[in-house]
């Protein structure tokens, strides 16, 4: 048996990326831990049916994303941007700026920013996703997800320029 | 392709991925290249992007999550644990060997487990998950919520890291005995974690210079002093550890 199918592995490797993910989506510690139970249950209940045992990641992370869209209620089909769209001015942020804040003042910042590009931008920072698993994950096209992150990027260090917080004690 | 539009492509660019592979990246990484004001603002953006990355990462988990993942779906109806169909004794019969295998395993395992043990059982904690019962950039009040925890308050820091911010600790347990943990602030974006234990908690301490040891993809450093053992640890060079002694 691949490790690949073996339940107890796959919690192990993949729970802490995908309640990040799913704290990113939902910023609340229970609502995200929710989300990623119940991804993990549908694994359980319906991943047998997955043939392709390198997909098991995509799957995972497209399942809770999914989950995350029907609890909100609203299957949100966010407008494709190109690049050339991009705002003019990009953000100067500076490492110090950044080591200075905490998880709250980040997530507070991935808030603020369009809601279309939150997903895109998470999966970005979190596990090294490719753009391809991005794209799959989101159920966009290619050309989308790299104008999702370059604005949503954009959008997160100006909105972190915008609340600089100080890390928290 | 000019300068500006060159830098809204490599907000996107992460280093050390296949991102390099991509038309355009490689189109704006050649351009940089060339433009030394490009190149430098793509510099200062792989530090930023490094640190947003590295917060991200240190979204604290619940504890008990895995706990709760794992008991949620002890025996779920048609899981992908339970489609053994026509091959369930077969696997059952697997399990038995596994089974000896591991009592086989536990009677090798070492009866006092000493400092290989526990540096690789900390690395392990910060490598998969754990959480700062304490955020703070103080190190008096970090050192006072490890005393009320019962865990070493009393380390002394080598010079070097005196000098390097803390950012929180926490409590963690070895073999039943207290372990303190101390997280620094490397200033790239990633952390440096000092564990202290009692001495007398390992049957082979390390000596009072800092022995060198690569676990996983961590650099540590062991030592003693003053009847404590201590562990550095991070993802970095030895080279590098060693410019904190």
């Amino acid at each position: 048996m691949s490790v690949e199918w073996n339940f107890e592995t796959l919690v192990d490797r993949y729970y802490g990326a995908l309640y990040r993910f799913a704290l990113s989506l939902t910023r609340h510690e229970s609502d995200a831990a929710d989300l990623t139970q119940q991804t993990f249950h549908t694994w359980a209940v319906k991943g047998h049916q997955l043939r392709d045992r390198s997909k098991v990641k995509a799957w995972l992370f497209t399942t809770l994303h999914r989950q995350f869209l029907e609890s909100q209620r609203k299957a949100v089909r966010f407008p494709h941007h190109e690049l050339t769209e991009v705002d003019p001015e990009l953000p100067t942020v500076s490492p110090a700026a950044v080591h200075a804040l905490d998880g709250d003042a980040l997530l507070e910042a991935l808030r603020r920013i369009d809601p279309a590009y939150q997903a895109a931008v998470a999966l970005f920072y979190l596990d090294d996703h490719s753009y391809p698993e991005i794209a799959e994950i989101l159920d966009v096209p290619l050309g989308t997800v790299k104008s999702r992150i370059s604005r949503g990027i954009g959008q997160l260090q100006r909105r972190l320029l915008e609340t600089p917080r100080p890390i928290r004690t | 392709v000019n300068s500006l539009e060159s830098k809204r492509i490599l907000l996107g660019y992460r280093p050390g991925t296949d991102d390099a592979q991509d038309p355009a990246f490689a189109q704006a990484l050649e351009a940089a290249t060339r433009d030394p004001e490009l190149r430098r603002w793509l510099e200062e953006q792989r530090k930023v992007q490094a640190a947003i990355r590295a917060q991200f990462r240190q979204l604290a988990v619940p504890d008990d999550l895995r706990h709760r993942i794992l008991e949620a779906n002890s025996f779920p109806a048609g899981s992908g644990r339970g489609r053994m169909g026509g091959y369930g004794h077969w696997l059952a019969a697997a399990a038995i060997v596994v089974l000896l295998g591991v009592i086989a395993i536990w009677d090798q395992a070492p009866a006092h487990p000493g400092l290989t043990e526990f540096r690789g059982r900390m690395v392990r904690t910060v490598l998969r998950e754990y959480r700062m019962d304490i955020h703070s950039g103080d190190m008096d009040e970090v050192r006072t919520y490890l005393r009320n925890q019962n865990a070493p308050a009393d380390y002394r820091l080598p010079p070097r890291i005196e000098t390097v911010p803390v950012v929180g600790g926490g409590r963690l347990t070895w073999q039943d005995r207290p372990v303190s943990m101390v997280c620094f602030n490397r200033g790239d974006g990633e952390l440096l974690f000092l564990f202290v234990i009692e001495q007398a908690a390992l049957p082979d301490s390390p000596g009072a210079e800092p022995e060198f040891a690569q676990v996983n993809r961590l650099m540590t450093a062991s030592w003693t002093a003053e009847n404590r053992a201590y562990i550095l640890a991070g993802e970095l060079g030895e080279a590098d550890l060693r410019r904190y002694f």
